[in-house]
Order: structure tokens, then C-alpha cells, then sequence
């Protein structure tokens, strides 16, 4: 039940009202009662309709009485001459008007006009336009109106131009109508297709969509739906897939790691295939994961030979590198760094990014704490050239979590998306000129979350001490560190060890140096680490317990413990 | 200038920051033993769902025990439909996947799957199934996408995905989605918190959650929290308590839970308590329903409220009810 206040009256009002209740439990026991019974008797006469429409008006919802209904209609029009027909299923859209007009979101009741509809002798298609035409003035939102204006629109072959002039006027009136952007977001490419442009809508009519959006957004730019056209007109940011890194080692154990841009399936229809030296390609089919690591111990190297490795995924997707005789481990690196973290407006050339850009920046002139315009403003940025605009898009991201607190999680984590790109491209490409770099220093950048990790899977000894990191999914991507020895978390957070620190099976040295940890049973996670030589937890809440070393010692007999 | 923000204002009142559990278990104790209140009367036509309602709000608050376990079981199979192998909401009327999807639900907190014929069921589920892949509800033909999540979450529940095509289920959600990367009821309709917790829902049992955007999908749904700390279901709608729900397991599935604000939230969701009666409203103020009492508990246990048992974001029952069932589905965790 929706939007019934809650009233306060006397006990007389409450008394008179609690008869009122009776009798009418009373009647609708009663109606409903008869109604089974005829149903049950196999009844389908014009009385029973009687019977349901007083019920139905009194309680629309009902959708059983609404299959009893077509139930008798569908019986009885058959038998009736085609003027009779046609009179039942007038009243009976009369009946559904009056239910719509009190209770215009029930389900059964536009299902029941459709068959009404489907079954009249002559369905007034115009009619039932010109009744959406004025539910939707009532509530423009009513989202089972609209979707049964566009069921009218394809029965009464209305072609999309007139509904995109619809479109238009009802945004006109009212520029938050979302569901006209909506609808306008589903007419467009079907009133103006491309097959030249990467979104397959026409570079013209996309110029004409900019400007709507710009007018909305001058009228009133604190209106989220013409921001999340303006995003959707720019592109969704997703791009194909394509490799980062791969790294084969011989030892300890055979391992290869493949790192892609975004999370991957291994589908049968679509595998991932290794080729080693001669053997045979293998497709490694893994329906069950979902990560952008994806890595394998399962191969098994030539030893002391040079071995060539071949990574296939999908069309296009391919990289070919060798481990040479007598190397441990070898790290492939694509040459496309840039294409790896930029932020990718599908649709946009770079000139609509510029002048969207110009755009945005006018805005903020007139309107500079408008969260909609920061955001669009530094994702354009972010889309243009994230590195060289790193500043300007840290101080934007740092404006919106002041401007728009509900949502801090939120930039704040694309704050730290984009921080870990800019370092980790430069590091990535300090690596390609010096291959014995295998440290990464991400410390101090207040981040919230952690991103990219994939690529980072050479990474042996890594720097997050001084950062935001607070819980489990914050550190959820620990879990692609597959070299990592060494790991700060000073710092931070903590409140409790996240279990993919239990999956870091090289890891040496581990600082958990001034975070929140309280319980002793955390440190459980870390037995399955069979390296694991220094332990510092020092300026944790877990430290004060009296049993805190010796329970800690117990549990990991072998380790250096700082507390 | 364009519209004001439609959202309401928080009522200034301590005794509500408290959670009322004595008080919320009374209600829908009395709830479920007024069988002759007016509004109980003029629900009939969803018991079956209202029970279910009821049933999984009392387990939350660890008050199950105080419901009639006989009568409510004798009830819902009084429900069952031999011929089709659907349930009825209530008796006489028609059975339907909603209210097929709440008995299984039933049955399953009840641990009692066993008293009935599972391949009935899954017989009913999977002739519902259109070549396009979608759902309909019955045999009048109404596809939506709550109809696919019913049918998916039943026959997972029931260990029997295997009945459908999966495929082609993933295909027409799929086909659902929308500019803002939401999802509706069907394809071309506007996005709607409910519909994209079904979409999700659905794709996360099938393991296809890829399909989703989630960084677009993860921004469209935490940008529902308005300056109350409510959640709304559609952009300029008002809040409402069970879209605490349905955005917040949305956003859990994919793992966006921190991209709102979880202390406004629990405080408006509290505010929405009844300290007379018990029982949740759908904002501060309005009469309260078992619906809104399930899912304003529900949501506060998802913002981590210890008092409220573990809820699983995919069924709305609670997590050691679906760890008993070994349940195999897909979250987003980056
Ligand atoms: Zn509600």
C-alpha cells in the first residue's frame, strides 16, 4: 500500500469507521462468495459480469475476477451479432476507464483493456491514443500508461516521427520527465540510423540531441534526466576486450596470468586458447568465473628451453611472446598503455568532446557547485586525456564528494580509478625500459578502493600504506597480487583482515600498522601463507588484549611479530 | 526553473531511532490473526505473497516461531493447483508465477519442499517460457520482467534451471535494458528499481552478470537517494522503504553497496517505524503493511543492523535458510 496517511479522529470517528469496515467486509465476503460459486458452477452470463464490474470498481486488483470476465466474454461475443459485440466491449471499456481513473497503476487493469482490445469487433485505436494522450497529462510518469501507449502506437501504426514530436513537447513542459527522455532514447536511433557511426545514430540528429540537452540543462541544470541522456548520448564507456599484461613463470611452479581490461568469461563459444611452443592450442573454459585475471598453475613448460606463448580470446584478441632458455619469468606488456586506462566515451568524436567540454566549463561559470556539470565535466576530461588533465580531474572529484556527500562512496572510488591509472601507466611504462622493476608505490593517495590490480600481477612488493581503505571490497582486488612478497597496509582502515589476503601465498612481509583491527580470530586468515616471516600489527585496538602476542605466536609459530 | 526535489522530511522524533522489534513482530502477529480486518479482506487476492511477507519478516527478527506453522502449510497447499502445478494466491482464484515464486519461498523458510510435487511446479514454470525467452504470468499472456525473476528464482530454489532456457532468459532481459542502464518491465520500458532488481536478480542466478553495465547501472541507482536518505524507484519520484530494498540488493549484487549513504538510509528507514502499532509505512507518516515491514527490516539488515538475522540479497530470505540449500548464483565483487 502507497502514500495512505495515517489520520487521527475520536473514538466516535473511530467507531463510526470501524462499522463502516464491518459492513463492508461483510459485502465483499458476500459478493465474492457468489461470484466463486458461479464460477464454480461453470456460469458465463451477462449477470455475473454485473457481479464482478461492482466488486472490480470497489477493488481493482483483483486479476482473477478479470479472467472470470474474459472468460464469459470470450464465450458469450461469439454469440452476439456484431453490434451487440461491439456495444459489450464498449462497456466494458467504460468499466476500465473508471478503474484506471481511481487506481491507474493496476497491472490486471491495462492487461484487460489489451484483450479488450485484441477481441473488440472495432478497436478505436485513435481512441485509446487520445486516453493515453490524457493519463499521461494527469501523471506523466505512469509507467504502465506508457507502456501501453507504445502497445496503441504499433497497433495503430503510428509512425515513430509523430511520438518523437511527443517526446519533444512533453520534455518541453516539463524537462525532468524522464520517461520522455526515455522514450526519446528508444526513438532516436530508430528515426535516424547510421550504419557510419559508431553508435548507429546519425552525427545530425545527435548534434540536434546536444542542444535539447543543453537547453535543459540552462533551464534548470539540477534535473538529472537531461544528464543521464546527455551520458547515454556521449557513449556508455565500454570498449572490446583487450589484454594488458601476461606473465609466465617457471618457478615455483609453472604459472601464467593473463590480465584483461574488463571482467572476461571463458565461454566455450568464446575460450580463452594457450598455445605453448608445439603443442596443441588448449581452450580453457571456465564458464564459472568473471574476472579481468584470469591465470592457470594447470600448464606445464619445457624445462631449460625457450618456449613461445600464444594468447588467444575471441577475434582480434592475441598476444604472442616467449620465456627465454634459462629466464624465469617473462612479462608481456601491451603497447597500447593509453588505450588500457582511458575512460572511453563510445560515441563522442573528439571534437563533440571538446565542445561539450566548452559547454560544461560555461555552466560552471554560472553554476559552479552543480554536481551534474562537475561530474560530465571531468568524466569529458577523464575521456579527453586523463593524465594530462590529472590535476584539474582531482580537484573536480574532490569538489563533488564536498558538493554531493550522499554519494562520497561513489567518487570517491572513481577518484581512486582514476589515481591508480595515472601511476600504474607510468609504472608500467618505466617497466617496459627497466624489466627488474617489480615494486609499486600507491601510498598517500586517500584511496577508497583498489583498481587495476590485474595488471599489476608482476607487482612484488607494493605501497598502500596512508589510504581509505576500509573493508573487504575496498581490498577485494588483493586477490590478482599473484607475486606479490611484500605488502603495506599501514595506515588505513582495517577493521577486519580481508580473506584475499589469505590467497597471497608469496607473501614475505605484511604491515598492518595502525588500522582498527580488534578481533584475534582475524589473524586466522593468515595460516594459509606459507612464506609469511614478519607480521607488524602495532596501533591496532587487538594489540591491548593481554593474549594478543602469545595467541598471534600460536597461531603463526614462524613469523617476526611487530606489535 | 524546473521542478523542487520531490522528498519528504524526516520526522523529529528519538523514540523512532530505536528499532521497535517487540512492537514490529506484534504487528504482523495480529496482522496475520485479523483475518477479519477490512484490508486483510481486500488483499485476498495476494495471500499468498502476503504470507510470505509476514513469514520471512518474523524469521528476520528471530520471531518465527510465533507464527501458526500448521495452518499457514495447510493453507498454501490448499493453494496448490493440481492441474496446471501452479498456487493460487488464495483459494478460487488463479494460480499465478508471483504467487508460485512466495509458496516455494514459504516452504522453503519452512523446510518443507518436501510435501510437495516439484515437477509440477517446474512443469508450470517452464511452459510459461516464450520462445523470446520472457515470462509470462499465467495463461493470459502478460510478460514482464518480475514474471522472469519468479520463474528463475523458483526453479533455483527448487534446484531445477535446467527446465528453461537459460539463454534466451538472459537474451530478453537483455533486450530490456535501457539509456540509463536500468531495466523495465519490458522492452521499452523505462527503467524502474523494482524491474532492474529483478533483471540483476535474474542475471545473477544465471550467472550472467556480465550483461550488466555496472558502473552506469551502479551510478543510476545510488543516485535514487534523495537529501532524506530514502531511496526512490524512478528519477523525481518520492521515496519509499521497499525501494531500500530493491536499490540496495541491486547495488549489492554488483557490489556498489558504499556508493550511498548507509547511516542516512537506516535513519529514514527508522523514521518510517510505527511506535503505536509496529509495522514499517512506505514513508514517515502513512499507515503500515507487512510489504513495507518486510522490506524496511530487510534493508536494514543488508546496512549491516545486527539485531535483524542475515537477509540473502537474492531471495529476500534469510542467508542461513539458502546456505541450507547450497544455492549456486553469480555477485559482482569488482
Ligand atoms: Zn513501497
Amino acid at each position: 500500500m502507497h502514500g495512505r496517511l495515517k489520520v487521527r479522529s475520536t473514538a466516535e470517528q473511530e467507531e463510526a469507521r470501524r462499522r463502516e469496515k464491518e459492513k463492508k467486509v461483510l459485502w465483499y465476503r458476500e459478493k465474492n462468495e457468489s461470484i466463486f460459486a458461479k464460477r464454480a458452477a461453470g456460469e458465463k452470463d451477462r449477470d455475473t459480469l454485473k457481479l464482478t464490474e461492482e466488486v472490480l470498481l470497489e477493488n481493482s486488483d483483483v486479476g482473477t475476477l478479470w479472467s472470470y470476465r474474459r472468460e464469459i466474454l470470450t464465450e458469450l461475443l461469439p454469440t452476439c451479432s456484431q453490434e451487440d459485440s461491439e456495444t459489450m466491449c464498449k462497456t466494458e471499456l467504460n468499466i476500465l476507464e473508471r478503474c484506471l481513473r481511481v487506481n491507474p497503476k493496476a497491472y490486471c487493469v491495462w492487461l484487460h483493456r489489451r484483450w479488450v482490445l485484441e477481441h473488440s469487433p472495432a478497436p478505436q485505436w485513435a481512441h485509446e491514443k487520445q486516453l493515453c494522450d490524457l493519463f499521461l497529462n494527469h501523471d506523466e510518469r505512469n509507467f504502465h500508461c506508457w507502456d501501453y501507449r507504445r502497445y496503441v502506437i504499433r497497433k495503430a501504426g503510428i509512425p515513430p516521427s509523430d511520438e518523437f514530436k511527443y517526446s519533444f513537447d512533453k520534455i518541453a513542459t516539463n524537462f525532468s520527465n524522464h520517461s520522455a527522455w526515455h522514450y526519446r532514447s528508444k526513438l532516436l536511433p530508430l528515426l535516424h540510423p547510421s550504419h557510419s557511426s559508431s553508435n548507429g545514430i546519425d552525427e545530425n540528429a545527435m548534434k540536434k540531441e546536444y542542444e535539447l540537452a543543453q537547453n535543459a540543462f540552462y533551464t534548470d541544470p539540477s534535473d538529472q534526466s537531461a544528464w543521464f541522456y546527455h551520458k547515454w548520448l556521449l557513449g556508455r564507456g565500454t570498449r572490446g576486450t583487450m589484454i594488458g599484461c601476461v606473465l609466465v613463470r617457471r618457478d615455483p611452479a609453472p604459472f601464467i596470468a593473463v590480465s584483461f581490461n574488463q571482467n572476461v568469461k571463458s565461454t566455450e563459444e568464446e575460450p580463452i586458447i594457450v598455445t605453448l611452443g608445439d603443442a596443441l592450442p588448449k581452450p580453457v573454459t571456465d564458464s564459472g568465473r568473471f574476472e579481468s585475471l584470469w591465470w592457470s598453475c594447470d600448464l606445464v613448460f619445457p624445462k631449460d628451453e625457450e618456449v613461445t606463448v600464444r594468447i588467444e580470446k575471441g577475434d582480434g584478441v592475441l598476444v604472442e611472446m616467449s620465456l627465454d632458455k634459462g629466464s624465469n619469468s617473462s612479462l608481456w606488456l601491451t603497447p597500447d598503455l593509453d588505450l588500457l586506462f582511458s575512460t572511453y566515451l563510445t560515441a563522442a568524436t573528439s571534437e563533440v568532446l571538446d565542445s561539450e567540454l566548452v559547454m560544461c566549463r560555461e555552466l560552471l561559470q554560472l553554476e559552479p557547485d552543480n554536481k551534474w556539470c562537475l561530474l560530465t565535466t571531468l568524466q569529458l576530461l577523464e575521456a579527453i586525456d586523463y593524465d594530462k588533465h590529472h590535476k584539474e580531474i582531482i580537484d573536480l572529484y574532490d569538489k563533488l564528494v564536498k558538493c554531493d556527500p550522499l554519494r562520497r562512496g561513489y567518487y570517491n572510488d572513481l577518484r581512486s580509478r582514476h589515481l591508480i591509472a595515472v601511476k600504474l601507466r607510468r609504472r608500467l611504462e618505466e617497466r617496459r625500459e627497466s624489466p627488474d622493476i617489480n615494486s609499486f608505490d600507491l601510498s598517500q593517495l586517500n584511496l577508497s578502493r583498489l583498481y587495476f590490480t590485474q595488471h599489476m600481477v608482476f607487482i612484488e612488493d607494493l605501497l598502500l600504506n596512508g589510504n581509505k581503505l576500509n573493508s573487504t571490497h575496498s581490498l577485494e582486488g588483493l586477490k590478482n597480487l599473484k607475486s606479490l612478497q611484500s605488502l603495506s597496509l599501514a595506515d588505513n582502515q582495517l577493521i577486519t583482515l580481508p580473506k584475499t589476503l589469505g590467497g597471497l601465498t608469496n607473501l614475505k612481509s605484511l604491515s598492518l600498522e595502525n588500522n582498527d583491527i580488534k578481533e584475534l580470530e582475524d589473524f586466522d586468515t593468515l595460516r594459509s601463507l606459507p612464506e609469511l616471516k614478519e607480521l607488524n600489527i602495532r596501533g591496532n585496538p587487538v594489540c591491548q588484549l593481554s593474549d594478543c602476542e602469545p595467541f598471534v605466536k600460536k597461531m603463526l609459530p614462524n613469523i617476526k611479530l611487530i606489535h | 526553473m524546473g521542478t523542487p526535489v520531490k522528498d519528504v522530511e524526516l520526522p523529529d522524533r528519538p523514540e523512532l531511532q530505536e528499532l521497535l522489534l517487540e512492537k514490529h513482530a506484534s504487528y504482523i502477529e495480529t496482522f496475520e490473526k485479523n483475518k477479519d480486518d477490512l484490508d486483510y479482506c481486500m488483499t485476498e487476492f495476494l495471500r499468498v505473497s502476503g504470507i510470505y511477507w509476514c513469514l520471512t519478516a518474523m524469521d528476520l527478527i528471530g520471531q518465527l516461531d510465533r507464527m501458526n506453522k500448521t495452518e499457514i502449510l495447510d493453507y498454501v497447499m490448499s493453494c496448490f493447483d493440481k492441474d496446471t502445478g501452479g498456487f493460487r494466491p488464495a483459494v478460487n482464484h488463479d494460480p499465478h508465477l508471483l504467487y508460485t515464486l512466495s509458496a516455494v519461498q514459504i516452504l522453503i523458510l519452512y523446510d518443507s519442499v518436501s510435501l510437495i510435487d516439484k515437477d509440477r511446479i517446474v512443469s508450470f514454470v517452464s511452459k510459461l517460457q516464450q520462445p523470446d525467452g520472457s515470462f509470462v504470468g499465467d495463461r493470459w499472456g502478460e510478460v514482464d520482467t518480475r514474471f522472469s525473476f519468479c520463474a528463475l528464482a523458483t526453479l533455483s530454489l527448487l534446484g531445477r534451471l535446467d527446465a528453461v532456457d537459460i539463454e534466451k532468459s538472459v537474451q530478453f532481459i537483455s533486450s530490456c535494458m535501457n539509456f540509463d542502464g536500468g531495466f523495465g518491465v519490458i522492452p521499452g520500458s523505462e527503467s524502474h528499481a523494482g524491474q532492474v532488481y529483478c533483471c540483476v536478480g535474474s542475471l545473477a542466478i544465471c550467472k550472467r552478470l556480465d550483461v550488466i553495465n555496472a558502473d552506469q547501472l551502479g551510478w543510476w541507482l545510488c543516485e535514487r537517494q534523495l537529501p532524506s536518505g530514502g531511496l526512490n524507484g524512478r528519477p523525481e519520484k518520492l521515496p519509499d522503504v521497499c525501494y531500500s530494498w530493491w536499490v540496495l540488493a541491486s547495488l549489492s549484487i554488483i557490489g556498489r553497496i558504499h556508493w550511498i549513504d548507509k547511516e542516512r538510509l537506516t535513519q529514514f528507514i527508522m523514521a518510517t517505524q510505527d511506535d503505536e502499532t509496529g509495522g514499517f509505512s512506505d514513508r514517515p507518516g502513512d499507515m503500515v503493511d507487512p510489504f513495507h515491514t518486510l522490506f524496511g527490516l530487510a534493508g536494514l539488515s543488508l546496512l549491516g543492523n545486527r539485531q535483524i538475522k542475515g537477509v540473502n540479497l537474492i531471495f529476500c530470505l534469510p542467508q542461513n535458510v539458502i546456505e541450507r540449500l547450497e544455492l549456486d548464483y553469480e555477485l559482482l565483487k569488482e
